[in-house]
């Protein structure tokens, strides 16, 4: 089971993640045209997911929280904030390559995370040193048992103590580091108070007949068979269902209740000068009825085969500076890196980071046609559903709408409970995954263009600019696979973002599909070259991973048209083709 | 045509242990085992890239596993999981036994291929992924091959060891019908850690349980073939308290076997769980011990961890490569260096006692109807032939447990990978001439008299690296102390001073200092009465707590040990060093509900 499980989670939702602090990486998956039904759930759902937890769970947290903060408030570095917040996940996932089933897995767990908070809102335990560091973002890892009251508070009452010696004792250091080091630049303290917040809702089981899904990872995985080039070709599908309770000093007690469905295939190929070609698919849902038809997944994945099969004997391309248009799809990632990541609040203060837009809120940083907003109340949007929703972030703050942009205005960042300069308070974007520290992160991320071009239009500006540049191509970038972004002070700050699908422009306009480019650059100079938009938005569902570990986003936008862009190489893999043809399946297979 | 090739080359080597199917491969009617064979075949004849060599041997594992397990903590679910996964481990060398791509740590080392199989019967798909992993594997051996004869270019070998042993062919059919009841884990782990409910004194607890249903498969390119199921299930019972002064105490219960019936009931386990944590409250106000140095003698538990923490990883044979990197050489040589390796034929225990390794041994002695042993295998994981091997006789170091990977010395296998290392099956240290229990502890008194002690010392329980391992997870920052001084055996969970007049007097908490494999020579006496244990066995128990290291620290294998009291003559005991964590200031919530003072315990 391990095995099969290592293997996949560079697909699922522990998908490798860059969580070093200057550079983030994101894994990006293509848009969705409005929901079909998954029809083959009916009446098998698993039986034990209908297992609720007890009832009690919110109370017996609340009132174990209360009893410790009676004793640690009147220490003297008194705890004057904690909360728990304890996620259960319950996982049914089931693999395959080539047209047969690899493996299943099927696990729940509950992690406990403790925010625990010693000194004052001004200064406290996790303040950033200035020499030394700030606080390490993953954390141990701990856990909790929610269907017993005497489990529940043991557990809580023993992580409560070692959270507590941890914070006393780096409180003490904080004190000294603030004694020996220059006046901060960002006198705002450490954390903003919050009234408190109570909801409830129900528990929601995960409809999983494992059997319907083995035959659809055989299905979608079978057409990559044909193929002798293809030398990896997987799928998941994959189903969570998260129960959050969150209970905070404040008096906020909250539990919510999501479903996470996904499907997600992969394949690879290699051209004979070694470089690996990969191409993915995913396709997200709040709901199983929201995942696509069986139709919907065969197109995508016949569109895989042909555009391995095209991209194996591509040209590769050279370096190269000129305009270039990015897809819906591709732009949604171009804007979540370079843009989105550079909004999130932490940045604007930590020593370490290049605070690219602190000194920028009233300045333009977008063509006036622009407005971003990010939106983790949106649930859905053409009829796709949106990841990076939620009703509460994690630090027990309601979900909001923030504008962070409006005419091509920088007006706002994302907030976390961290207080910055001008901007004291959360709006609701405190995010994390179990066992890490909550910083400032996206949601769903909208981009507005109200002055919209049709696609030939784009394109017809694409070949005016080219012409006039004296060009002997543009780009056109389709699909991107992710990439990731350096926002720190000690490396260049750059982005650089790895497309799988792109073609080269002509002046005639045809279009030819190139492979071997990354589009690289840095953000301020970038955004100021995009010159137009397109009129339909692109919905992207995906997994970002940054500090505070990996979180679901979504980005919703146009394609846009570049005025000039950068392209290098892409590192390329020395190895061969395997040496012996395939196995001689079809003819030996057929027998049986 | 080509699977037709691949019977008829497979049949020319079959050795005779199967009865009529000899001219039948082994598993004929077996999907996994076909496409397994006919991809073996293909690639040696036909894998070769030019300028280079085709493989002279390549091995196929697939390990097809169904595992289970749950984590509670006093009676309520912490975590769970099940799943099922079929994994390929290719083996394949270029070069020549005596010379080839292995044993080598090359500047970016090389990783053991892995791939994923289809479960299920889907030829084709299976064929396809052994086809793509045996290709990576060839691709790598290559290279390994040419960077390892570049580096030796303008060195002379010392010693000429072979990189791979000769090894007759052998089939082998250990298909079970048996198989694991699912769901038991979560049951087991509910029950037993329900046994520390209202327990205010622990600081914490959890169970463990797991179940694996696995079948493996093997075939290799000198004929050797196999299918064996190797079931296994595992319970860990953990607990932790805390004492006035700040000293955390650990201890467990732990059982192993190859089926669930191989295991106390939910409730024995629960029993014996409950009476860990009372030993462990007790431990809580016995007095220190500060320092000892004297006769002890190891009981039960504590002798078969003793030898299985300092004696029984000297006796595995443990090949030093061929290290580029010199840093990590260093580090190497420091881990894999066995003075036992040079004392082949010397002395290494009293010569009343002897070791004896029996992987086919069912069960201890001659009682049927006690649980079979662990560590039973008929082939091990190369497909060598499981086999009794006297390690050491009357005191001197006759053999160490091998795999086909030879070290200085010892030229073949003994069947004893299990995992990528070797490792013990059914280890037996036999007394001759062994004391009865009031003569042995007549014995232990009359040493320390003859050193001006008031008392002697008896251990009963040792610590183990697998209990120690579990607890760092839970108590990331108190690490029981080790220890120390050359020594790496774990802290003593249950130690006795004992007076002449027979009184015992528990000791808190205490680690042993400085026994090395050197020490067993000065075993006084054992007893006569042996008693039966199931441990864990690290090859390199040093290194098995540092992450990172599973490659190199070889696979934790499960085994059993028949051992007697062992008496030594002088050995050390002292307290643990180290600052001590404090109290909670906030009482166990169970204590708050009593209404009780907390600082009173």
């Amino acid at each position: 089971m391990a095995r099969g499980k290592r293997l996949f989670r560079a697909l699922g939702a522990g998908a490798v993640g860059t969580a070093a602090a200057p550079s983030r990486s994101c894994e990006r998956m293509r848009a969705r045209r409005p929901a079909g039904r998954w029809r083959s759930l009916a009446a098998l759902g698993v039986a034990w997911f209908a297992l609720g937890a007890s009832p009690d769970t919110l109370e017996t947290m609340e009132s174990e929280l209360r009893r410790s903060l009676e004793v640690l408030a009147e220490q003297p570095d008194p705890v004057y904030f904690l909360s728990y917040e304890i996620t259960e996940d319950k996982v049914v996932s089931v693999y395959g390559s080539f047209g047969a089933v690899g493996g299943w897995n099927e696990s729940e767990q509950r992690g406990l995370d403790i925010d625990l908070r010693v000194g004052s809102p001004e200064l406290d335990n996790t303040h950033e040193l200035r020499r030394g560091g700030a606080l390490p973002h993953q954390r141990v890892r701990m856990q909790a048992p929610v269907s017993d009251e005497e489990a529940l508070r043991a557990t809580l009452w023993r992580w409560t103590d070692h959270e507590y010696k941890q914070a006393s004792e780096r409180f003490t250091q904080v004190k000294t580091d603030v004694q020996v080091t220059v006046a901060a630049e960002d006198p705002t303290g450490d954390f903003s108070e919050h009234g408190p917040e109570r909801a409830t809702e129900e528990h929601v089981a995960l409809e999983v007949d494992r059997a319907a899904w083995e035959a659809k990872v055989r299905k979608y995985t079978a057409p990559f068979r044909a193929s002798k080039h293809i030398l990896s070709a997987n799928a998941l599908v994959w189903a969570d269902a998260e129960t959050r309770w969150y209970v905070n000093s404040e008096g906020s007690a909250i539990r919510t209740a999501n479903t996470f469905y996904r499907i997600s295939i992969s394949a690879s190929t290699r051209a004979d000068d070694g470089m690996v070609l990969p191409r993915t698919e995913q396709f997200f849902a709040l709901s199983p009825g929201n995942l696509p038809p069986d139709e919907e997944v065969m197109a995508a994945v016949h569109r895989m085969v042909a555009e391995l099969d095209a991209l194996r004997t591509a040209p590769l391309v050279e370096p190269y500076t000129g305009p270039a248009i990015l897809s819906g799809r591709a732009s949604g990632v171009f804007f979540h890196e370079i843009l989105g990541h550079r909004l999130e609040g932490h940045r604007q203060k930590s020593v370490r980071e290049g605070q690219t837009f602190r000194r920028m809120v009233g300045q333009s940083v977008l063509p006036e046609t622009f407005s971003v907003y990010f939106d983790p109340t949106a649930q859905h949007m053409a009829g796709t559903d949106l990841v990076g929703s939620y009703r509460f972030d994690n630090e027990g703050v309601k979900a909001r709408r923030v504008p962070v942009i409006e005419n091509g205005i920088l007006t706002g960042f994302l907030m976390g409970r961290m207080p910055i300069e001008g901007f004291p308070k959360s709006n609701g974007h405190g995010r994390k995954n179990t066992g890490f520290r909550t910083v400032a992160r996206q949601s769903n991320m909208f981009v507005d263009v109200s002055e919209g071009h049709s696609r030939d239009d784009l394109k017809a500006m694409l070949l005016e600019a080219v012409e006039r540049e004296g060009k002997p191509w543009g780009l056109f970038f389709d699909r991107i696979q992710g990439g990731f972004t350096v926002t720190g002070r000690m490396l260049p700050n750059s982005f650089n973002v790895t497309p799988t699908v792109v073609y080269r422009i002509h002046p005639d306009g045809s279009e030819e599909m190139v492979r071997g480019a990354d589009l690289i650059g840095t953000p301020l100079t970038t955004f100021s070259r995009i010159v137009a938009a397109g009129n339909e938005p692109a919905v992207f569902n995906g997994t970002c991973g940054a500090e505070s570990g990996l979180v679901p986003v979504a980005t919703v936008s146009p394609a846009i048209l570049v005025a000039q862009i950068e392209v290098q190489k892409k590192a390329a893999s020395q190895g061969r083709l395997p040496i012996l043809p395939p196995p001689g399946v079809a003819a030996i297979g057929a027998s049986r | 045509m080509m699977r037709g090739m691949a019977v008829a080359a497979l049949c020319l080597a079959l050795a005779g242990s199967g009865a009529a199917a000899e001219t039948v491969p082994l598993g004929d009617e077996d999907t996994v085992m076909q496409a397994l064979r006919d991809e073996l075949a293909r690639s040696m004849q036909s894998l070769k890239i030019d300028g280079a060599e085709g493989p002279y041997f390549i091995a196929y594992r697939v390990f097809d596993v169904v595992s289970e397990r749950a984590n509670a903590s006093l009676g309520s679910l912490l975590n769970r999981g099940t799943g099922a996964s079929r994994q390929l481990v290719v083996e394949l060398r270029v070069g020549n036994h005596d010379f080839d791509n292995s044993n080598y740590v090359g500047a970016s080392p090389s990783r053991t291929v892995r791939a994923a199989l289809p479960l299920g019967e889907d030829y084709d798909a299976l064929r396809r992924q052994i086809w793509l992993a045996t290709d990576r594997a060839y691709k790598q051996a290559v290279n390994d091959l040419s960077g390892k004869t570049a580096a030796l270019q303008n060195r002379t070998r010392i010693e000429e060891v072979a990189d791979f042993s000769r090894e007759e062919p052998h089939r082998y059919d250990g298909r079970d019908p048996e198989s694991i009841d699912p769901g038991r884990s979560e049951e087991m782990a509910l029950a037993v850690s329900a046994a520390f409910r209202g327990m205010q004194e622990l600081s914490l607890s959890e169970v463990r349980a797991n179940a694996q249903q696995s079948r493996t498969y093997f075939v290799d390119s000198e004929g050797s073939t196999f299918i064996a199921d190797r079931h296994s299930v595992q319970v860990e019972a953990l607990a932790a308290v805390q004492a006035a002064d700040g000293t955390e105490l650990q201890d467990f219960v732990t059982a192993y076997g190859r089926s669930w019936a191989g295991v106390p009931e939910p409730q024995a386990l629960k029993a014996q769980a409950q009476q860990m944590a009372i030993r462990l409250i007790d431990r809580r106000d016995a007095p220190y011990l500060d320092r000892y140095t004297g006769p002890v003698l190891f009981e039960g538990q504590a002798a078969a961890e003793l030898v299985n923490q300092v004696l029984a990883p000297r006796l595995v044979a443990l090949r030093m490569p061929l290290v580029e990197n010199p840093r990590m050489r260093t580090m190497m040589t420091s881990v894999l260096g066995n003075p036992f390796l040079d004392r082949l034929n010397a002395r290494v225990l009293p010569r009343f006692l002897a070791v004896v390794n029996d992987p086919t041994a069912g069960h201890a002695g001659d009682d049927d109807t006690a649980p079979p042993l662990v560590g039973t295998y008929s082939v091990d994981d190369d497909g060598v032939p499981a086999r009794r091997v006297s390690l050491i006789e009357r005191g001197v170091l006759k053999a160490l447990l091998a795999t086909r990977v030879p070290v200085p010395g010892i030229a073949a296998s003994t069947g004893s990978r299990r995992g990528e290392t070797p490792s013990p099956g059914n280890l037996f240290v036999e007394a001759r001439g062994g004391f009865g229990k009031d003569e042995l502890h007549e014995e232990l008194m009359l040493l320390a008299a003859e050193r001006d002690l008031d008392h002697a010392l008896v251990v009963r329980r040792i610590g183990t690296s697998a209990a120690r391992l579990a607890m760092g997870a839970m108590q990331p920052d108190s690490l029981p102390g080790m220890g120390g001084q050359g020594s790496s055996v774990q802290p003593l969970l249950a130690a006795y001073r004992v007076f002449p007049d027979g009184r015992e007097e528990l000791i808190r908490t205490a680690v042993l200092s400085g026994v090395t494999e050197a020490t067993f020579r000065d075993i006084v006496a054992a007893s006569e009465a042996t008693t039966r244990h199931d441990l864990v066995f690290f090859p390199l128990p040093a290194l098995a707590a540092m992450p990172g290291m599973s490659g190199v620290v070889g696979t934790p294998t499960t085994y059993s040990m028949v051992v007697p009291s062992l008496l030594f003559e002088d050995i050390t005991v002292k307290r643990p060093s180290g600052n001590l964590p404090q109290r909670p200031l906030v009482p166990h919530p169970l204590t708050a509900t009593a209404g009780e003072d907390a600082a009173g315990d």
